[in-house]
């Protein structure tokens, strides 16, 4: 027996999150049978159609043997854009034909990418062009931003997060509006950002979900450690890595007028109010990024403030 | 010296990615098993990330930076060749952000 989960009439990232903190909205209750009641709805975002498919990937294999996740709608607007984003297709048992599903593909240039799914980190750059090229026509110096922006974010959830499905990523162009925005979304059910820095040793002991966000914004901070030997002392330089990414791309999005939205366990990030409890957990970590195709600040620029090394060895690279 | 044209691994414009950047380093590693000295011809690059500038270069000053004196850079545009850099300046930023703070184990 399904449960029904009854979506608003208008159900973008905003809205998933504004359901989440009003308790409406539990992604925990995908780890039962679930249907989505989506007869009342009309608008269906990039955002929440990425959410909602990565929690139906986390969760299916736990549901009954030949369980189908089944969903109530009228054939409205929002039912066609969701099956032109490929929301029905792949891997996920949907009690939705097929034929029905596929009916509605057509021409994703110009405007969005379907909804991908990489599952290594080599698909990280081939999905993260691919997201970048749905906005036609950019600067290439803008491009090369936002191409940067939206790889560090699929590199991080395809690094870090251990999700078995890899990452749920959309991306949508808004053309129209004013600062001409493109929004991106990577969502992963994987291990969450506090108990990925917690492999670090010097991390081991965070148990507050806001904190290790907090943390994980700060440039040069990572949770990939060369494990030692049981017994020896950590070593801070078996660092794996420099642990800016997500700090870079926080950046790029505050000193352009964007945004960034990090929801990870009981704990959210937006850049526009900085961290906040949240009273659902969200299984992994989803990222909402909006940045507008007028950049002002470039990332070359954000990066260069982070340089701060102090023991550099001064020596050049052998550029020709 | 072997040339290895980097717009032909990458099949791309930029190079994105710890995976790209963890190619090119087997790449050099290889390369330098067999010759001398390697040429990484980074002409046709507009972009390289930081991620991918660390897992090619980053690591390779943590673990094996002899090897570093053995590859040249070759029609960098600026901001690969600044990226490049930053990323030889910086491998060790994590083990200072963490001196500095008075965290040594």
């Amino acid at each position: 027996m399904s449960i029904w989960i009854q979506l608003p009439t208008h159900f973008n990232f905003d809205d998933l999150v504004s359901e989440a903190r009003a308790g409406r909205f539990n992604p925990e209750a995908f780890a039962q049978s679930v249907a989505l009641d989506m007869s009342r709805t009309q608008f269906v975002g990039i955002g929440a159609a990425a959410c909602l498919k990565a929690l139906a990937l986390r969760y299916q294999d736990g549901w009954p043997e030949g369980e189908c996740l089944a969903m109530r709608h009228g054939g409205q607007d929002c039912i066609s854009y969701l099956r032109r984003m490929d929301f029905f297709v792949d891997d996920i048992r949907w009690c939705v034909p097929e034929e029905e599903a596929r009916q509605c593909r057509h021409d994703e240039s110009g405007r969005f990418v379907p909804l991908q799914k990489p599952l290594t980190d080599h698909d990280s750059a081939i999905v993260a062009k691919r997201a970048v090229e749905c906005f036609q026509g950019l600067d290439a110096r803008i491009a090369a931003s936002l191409k940067y922006a939206v790889s560090e974010i699929i590199d991080n959830a395809l690094q870090h997060a251990g999700f078995r499905h890899g990452a749920v990523v959309g991306a949508q162009a808004y053309p129209n509006m004013a600062d001409r925005p493109i929004d991106v979304v990577v969502a992963d059910c994987g291990i969450g950002i506090r108990q990925h820095l917690s492999q670090h040793p010097l991390y081991r002991s965070l148990t507050d979900d806001a904190e290790a966000l907090r943390i994980a914004l700060t440039p040069n901070v990572t949770g990939v450690y060369r494990h030692r030997a049981a017994g020896e002392r950590p070593d801070p330089q078996a660092s794996e890595n420099q642990g800016i990414g997500l700090s870079v791309v926080n950046s790029l999005a505050r000193r352009n007028a964007g945004r960034l939205v990090v929801w990870s366990g009981q704990a959210i990030y937006d850049s526009k109010q900085g961290i906040a409890p949240i009273p659902v957990a969200w299984p992994g970590t989803v990222v909402f990024l909006r940045l507008p195709t007028r950049l002002q600040v470039f990332h070359r620029e954000i990066v260069d403030e982070i340089h701060v090394p102090r023991a550099s060895s001064g020596k050049r690279l052998g550029f020709e | 010296m072997k040339t290895i044209k980097v717009k032909d691994i990458v099949q791309d414009d930029s190079v994105l990615g710890r995976y790209r950047g963890g190619e090119l380093r087997r790449l050099a590693v290889e390369a330098l098993q067999q010759e001398p000295r390697v040429r990484f011809d980074f002409d046709g690059i507009l972009l390289i990330t930081q991620s991918a500038a660390d897992e090619f270069i980053g690591r390779l000053r943590r673990y094996d930076e002899p090897l570093l004196d053995r590859i040249a850079f070759a029609s960098c545009s600026e901001d690969v060749s600044h990226m490049l850099q930053w990323a030889m300046d910086n491998a060790f930023s994590v083990s200072e952000r963490q001196a500095a703070l008075g965290i040594d184990d």
